[in-house]
């Protein structure tokens, strides 16, 4: 598969799963043995934990929305800089919600195989993540 | 610039700032380099004290690639940071403890030097690696 070809698929997914909760497209663009260790300290092992990842994203974030600022890709990986944004209206992890609206950076390094993603590294603020949210973050 | 070239240009980046080496680092970015850091934008004189800051409070501090991409006019580096707290960083004194934390910068290159920048680290781990954030499962 081409680069332009994983950017592509890349896309759909932000898009798709995170803005739009089709979360049917994890199953079109993720290989079954996907591993992703998030900065928050969830791992997503396999498409189906990590649809369980986005669910508890847009049960916290109902408005959640990821902008892709950037985008660039090189051999099997695909970079996405990101902004993650959205308002605290649902419980996440046994925390009550508090209202506040998020406005995080991230990126993400994805490595793509046959048109599909395995693997996942991941930079986010946590710090303004747990600020923002107005929560104590949790032990990593 | 090729890409090759622009990789390379990370890795003697790497190398100038393990070998603290500040004079051949001040030649890889150019004179406006903006780096956009967590809610900030800096210039490289300020971004030249963040680095001044953290060699003071880590003085055995290295940093390693894990992995190098890069597309047209920019690179990203996956890298971790490793080091001894021995001086006062960011208000927090000196603790003697070790920090192991990853991060991605992403650089735009023009004419041979890094003129822009884009760098996120994980802070929160930092300074729980610091022991200066509570941490435990929120109450």
């Amino acid at each position: 598969m081409s680069t332009e070809q994983n950017k592509a698929g890349q896309r759909r997914v932000w898009e798709e799963a995170f803005n739009r909760g089709n979360l049917a497209v994890i199953d079109e663009y993720f290989a079954p043995e996907y591993v992703f260790r998030s900065p928050l300290g969830m791992e997503a092992k396999g498409p189906e934990s990590f649809k369980q990842m986005v669910t508890m994203m847009r049960t916290a974030l109902p408005d959640l929305h990821v902008t892709i600022d950037d985008m660039l890709a090189d051999g099997d990986k695909v970079m996405t800089r990101f902004t993650f944004a959205g308002t605290f209206k649902g419980e996440m992890m046994g925390i009550a919600p508090t209202g506040r609206k998020i406005n995080v950076a991230g990126m993400l390094i994805s490595r793509w195989a046959d048109g599909k993603e395995v693997q996942a590294w991941e930079s986010l603020d946590t710090l303004a993540f747990y600020q923002q949210l107005g929560i104590k973050p949790p032990g990593s | 610039m090729s890409i090759e070239q622009n990789k390379a240009l990370a890795r003697r980046i790497v190398e100038a700032f393990n070998k603290k080496d500040a004079s051949t680092l001040a030649d890889l970015f150019g004179p406006d380099f903006v780096g956009h850091t967590v809610g900030k934008d800096l210039t490289f004189e300020e971004f030249q004290k963040n680095m001044i800051a953290l060699v003071h409070a880590f003085p055995d501090y290295a940093m390693t690639i894990e992995d190098l991409i890069a597309e047209d006019d920019k690179f990203v580096a996956r890298w971790t940071l490793t080091g001894t707290h021995k001086g006062e960083f960011m208000g927090i004194p000196a603790s003697g403890k070790r920090i192991d934390v990853s991060a991605i910068t992403i650089r735009r290159v023009a004419g041979g030097k890094c003129v822009e920048g884009w760098d996120i680290r994980d802070n929160l781990k930092m300074m729980q690696q610091l022991g200066a954030v509570p941490s435990g499962p929120p109450k």
